[in-house]
């Protein structure tokens, strides 16, 4: 069947490697070549691999370090393992040192590094190696001294750049998880931080680690994270996406059922009010889990403002959120279906401005939708110097161009404009992708129905809002099923003095997030 | 997902395809009516077996012609060659078959949901049963919206929509717009929408609807047609001064100005608000009372003669000249109705009805027909007009 030689030939090869990789055993040898050759021969002998073997300070004992350069501080390894070893046990003239006692001297008295670990097996000493840490291998034992000595280049913490804000800390995420679980921890003093790493990736073997604090959590959404994320079985999770799209509760809805944020700060006010966060090496975006569709429209500025400006904002971003979904349905419902319900001078200035435009209004709306969704793709592959100049080329002059050829009318590039900028006022990226995908929707029911199409598809989107679940709490709480404490933090935001519990939906063991015994001092 | 599934939302989603676009209609392909002017038309429909009505109708119906009115109101074309709207006239018996025949003269299918005016000539409104045959499609249409103003035009309704009309560009948004005016010029009737006309129409009690008429070059609209109730015929056109008694009486009255006379120079007041308030006393079944009390809220909007307004007493002196003036307005509309065209157009009747409906029921067949108990009637007038500021000015040279 397959015709490709290259397709016949791997086939067979790759059955005879892995016949040949199933026999090789996992087993420590007491001699140190077999172990250091079982080494080899597991990695294949890679350039980077640095083997070197001296003897324990002035015994006969053999022993090699063994490490991966680039991955490892070169100066831990040079003047904490190997000149420390070289110098121990020179006074003592005593020869009958057994191979265990030696090991257990090292451990002891030798190694001035903080975590030091025993292998036991092949498997875990590769797994050491290839994260970062040194092996030390001693002549007669058949375990192995793993040494904690990662280093490697990262990146500096910056200012999130899908996140900005005016108002709040500049810190941002980065791609080592460990310094991520420190921004976390920095922010969080609490003994009841629980950080709780797995490691996923059959192949890659990435840490993953789920983030809360015992005591406010509710123990029901930790038990389910966890179940989920001891699901995955993937080779390799390279972005935190992976994550997401296998522990999200439909894999079919529009609707992002995780949050993920670049922002140290709105973790940790999330760990706080109660949710889950997962942090994955190797990516700045963190998940945080559950979430919901009011925390769609949530940004972490709306609690450092004041409360009037910030509610306000809210307002604006949920005017902004349907402006995005339904004005280009609206336009077509009303041009084509109903111009009964404009405005009658409106109804004029809109029929002068169509005069001549050959296409029927949907028609028009999916052309400049269409233009609209390529300049903002175009714009984000572009590099970043044209890709301002392309924005202004594509909007302008595609736009007048388009006006001027009468291919569309003018009212139909304002309302392009309108509602592209409405759906950048977003505060969450993957919820203004939602809304671009309802926007889509909401058309194609607009210009089979008009307006009674936009209701019936308004009511299936609710149908499935209200079935669908995050972690087992309803995406559409607080609205439905409501909590009318939490509205207090939802279309407007009370002052902080007012928002004294913790969101009801959530559950959480500890509601109060004031101290009831003393109140605001006012002057 | 099973194969059943796959089906059961191919067979359920794709019928929605089949449907294409239902009803859809481009907004530039519809041809915007925004008013109709109809006549009596003289002579009948010659060479057609159809069954004829009594009368034939001569129908002005105005089409709006959207880029000449979008470039008149942008100003660029400095005017515009040509006329923001297109009258098309078609002679038929029914209304219905006049607006289905523009079809054959226009490209654009007629889209009423925009009209904003009926016009109906005095000459067919004075026709028997004419009126509401004529208003019956503006009724009954699913298109035809409530809010339609209905006015009386004196003489020919027809050139009335092809008045200029700067700066609304259409005469027929020009009639609508002059006809909110109300609160400005209270010799105006107010608006009277076809739903209120089907109203009047339902019932018994007789009703007034605004006039307009060609004056000299330009539309006037003060004064009012009065209809007799009973047979919804036209009686006469009142003038612009009893409507405003009128206006006063009924409690429609939104703002204007009454000139009084104080130590023999003008004052202008400027009303604000006013209402009335009418209570029907039935203790005399043969001579029922009606007290209107009308009080009215202004300023002084002029004063011709200096007047120190911080003393009470002259504002008293002031009020008493301007209550003096509104109660013989209003006594002149109601002689206008009692004695003249012996028709209640002012509401008492309905008044007599919420008070005692039994002496109503006995005698609303002659209310004001027949024994016209109406012009029998007493009415009496109070009026107390408030002043509540004199404007801008306190100093005075003259006490």
């Amino acid at each position: 069947m397959v015709r490709n030689p290259f397709f016949k030939k791997n086939r067979q090869k790759n059955k005879l490697r892995k016949q040949e990789r199933d026999d090789f055993s996992n087993e420590l040898f007491t001699e140190i070549d077999a172990n250091l050759l079982n080494i080899k021969k597991l990695l294949d002998e890679p350039s980077d691999l640095i083997i070197r073997e001296f003897k324990i300070g002035n015994t006969d004992h053999r022993c090699a370090v063994v490490y991966l350069a680039g991955l490892t501080d070169k100066m831990l390894i040079n003047t904490h393992i190997i000149k420390n070893i070289q110098n121990a046990l020179e006074e003592s003239e005593n020869e009958s040192y057994r191979a265990i006692d030696l090991i257990n001297q090292l451990h002891n008295k030798v190694l001035s590094v903080g975590k030091v670990e025993i292998a036991i097996s092949l498997d875990k000493v590769s797994n050491a190696l290839l994260s970062g840490d040194t092996v030390l291998i001693v002549n007669g034992i058949d375990h192995v001294i793993t040494i904690e000595s990662k280093e490697w280049k990262d990146r500096a913490i910056e200012e999130p750049t899908s996140e900005a804000l005016i108002r709040g800390p500049r810190d941002g995420f980065v791609e080592n998880i460990q310094t991520n679980i420190v921004l976390i921890r920095r922010r969080i003093r609490d003994s009841n931080l629980r950080i709780k790493s797995y490691q996923i990736g059959r192949r890659s073997k990435k840490d993953i680690v789920v983030a809360y604090i015992d005591g406010i959590v509710n123990p029901q959404i930790v038990k389910v994270v966890n179940q989920r994320l001891r699901s995955i079985d993937l080779d390799d999770a390279q972005e935190s996406g992976f994550i997401e799209e296998w522990i999200e509760d439909n894999f079919l809805s529009p609707f992002p059922q995780l949050s993920h944020t670049e922002r140290p700060d709105k973790v940790s006010a999330d760990l706080m009010q109660g949710k889950v966060a997962i942090l994955l090496d190797g990516t700045p975006f963190v998940l945080i889990a559950p979430f919901t569709f009011g925390n769609s429209l949530q940004s972490p500025e709306d609690h450092y403002e004041r409360w009037i400006v910030a509610s306000l904002l809210r307002i604006l971003r949920y005017i902004g959120a349907f402006i995005a979904v339904f004005l280009p349905s609206l336009y077509i419902a009303l041009v084509s279906f109903h111009p009964g319900l404009i405005p009658s001078k409106l109804a004029f200035s809109i029929a002068a401005s169509r005069e001549g435009v050959p296409f029927p209004a949907y028609m028009e709306a999916f052309l400049m939708e269409l233009t609209m969704e390529l300049l903002r793709e175009a714009g984000i592959r572009l590099p970043k110097p044209i890709g301002q100049t392309i924005g202004i080329v594509g909007g302008l002059v595609i736009g007048e161009a388009a006006v001027a050829a009468g291919i569309v009318s003018p009212i139909m590039v304002i309302i392009v404009a309108v509602t592209a900028v409405s759906s950048f006022s977003m505060p969450s990226y993957s919820t203004a992708f939602t809304l671009r995908i309802l926007r889509f929707g909401f058309m194609g029911t607009a210009a089979l129905f008009g307006l009674y199409g936009i209701i019936l598809g308004y009511i299936m989107v609710n149908i499935h809002l209200v079935n669908l679940k995050s972690f087992g709490v309803p995406y559409s709480t607080p609205f439905a099923p409501g909590f009318s404490q939490d509205w207090k933090d939802l279309i407007f935001r009370a002052p902080i003095t007012a928002l004294s519990k913790r969101p009801e939906y959530l559950q959480t063991e500890d509601t109060e997030r004031i101290g009831m015994t003393k109140g605001r001092e006012t002057p | 997902m099973t194969k059943t599934k796959l089906y059961l939302i191919v067979f359920i989603v794709f019928p929605l395809f089949v449907t294409g676009c239902w009803d859809q209609i481009e907004i530039e392909d519809r041809g915007f009516i925004i008013g109709v002017a109809i006549d009596l038309f003289e002579g009948t429909e010659e060479g057609s077996d159809d069954p004829q009505g009594e009368y034939q109708y001569k129908g002005t119906w105005q089409y709006v012609v959207p880029g000449e009115f979008s470039q008149g109101t942008s100003g660029q074309s400095g005017g515009g060659s040509q006329k923001p709207y297109d009258n098309v006239s078609t002679i038929s018996d029914s209304l219905l078959i006049q607006a289905r025949n523009l079809s054959a003269n226009k490209s654009r299918p007629a889209f009423s949901e925009h009209m904003q005016v009926i016009i109906i000539s005095d000459k067919l409104a004075k026709t028997p049963e004419a009126f509401e045959n004529v208003l019956d499609l503006f009724i009954r249409d699913d298109e035809m919206r409530r809010g339609v103003i209905v006015m009386i035009s004196e003489g020919e309704a027809s050139p009335i929509l092809d008045m200029p009309a700067r700066p609304e560009n259409l005469p027929a948004l020009n009639l609508k717009s002059i006809a909110e005016n109300i609160g400005k010029n209270p010799k105006i009737h107010p608006p009277v929408r076809v739903g209120t006309v089907h109203e009047y129409l339902i019932g018994q009690n007789s009703f007034t609807i605004p006039k307009v008429a060609i004056d000299g070059k330009a539309i006037s609209m003060t004064g009012a047609a009065v209809f007799q109730g009973n047979n919804n015929q036209m009686i006469d056109f009142i003038s612009g001064d009893v409507t405003e008694g009128l206006n006063f009486i009924t409690g429609k009255y939104k703002g204007g100005f009454i000139k009084a006379k104080v130590k023999d120079q003008l004052v202008v007041y400027d009303v604000k608000n006013a209402r009335s308030i009418i209570n029907v006393d039935v203790k005399n079944k043969e001579n029922i009372h009606f007290n209107i009390e009308i009080q009215t809220e202004g300023i002084v909007g002029e004063s011709f003669v200096p007047l120190d307004y911080s003393n009470s007493k002259m504002i008293t002196k002031v009020e008493n000249a301007i209550e003096k003036e509104v109660e013989r307005k209003v006594l002149k509309t109601i002689h206008t109705f009692q004695k003249d065209l012996k028709v209640d157009s002012l509401g008492l009747g309905g008044h007599l009805q919420g008070e005692d409906y039994k002496t109503w029921n006995r005698i609303k067949e002659n209310w004001d027909q027949g024994e016209h108990y109406f012009s029998e009637s007493t009415i009496n007038v109070q009026v107390k007009a408030f002043v509540r500021n004199s404007g801008a000015v306190i100093e005075s040279s003259d006490q």
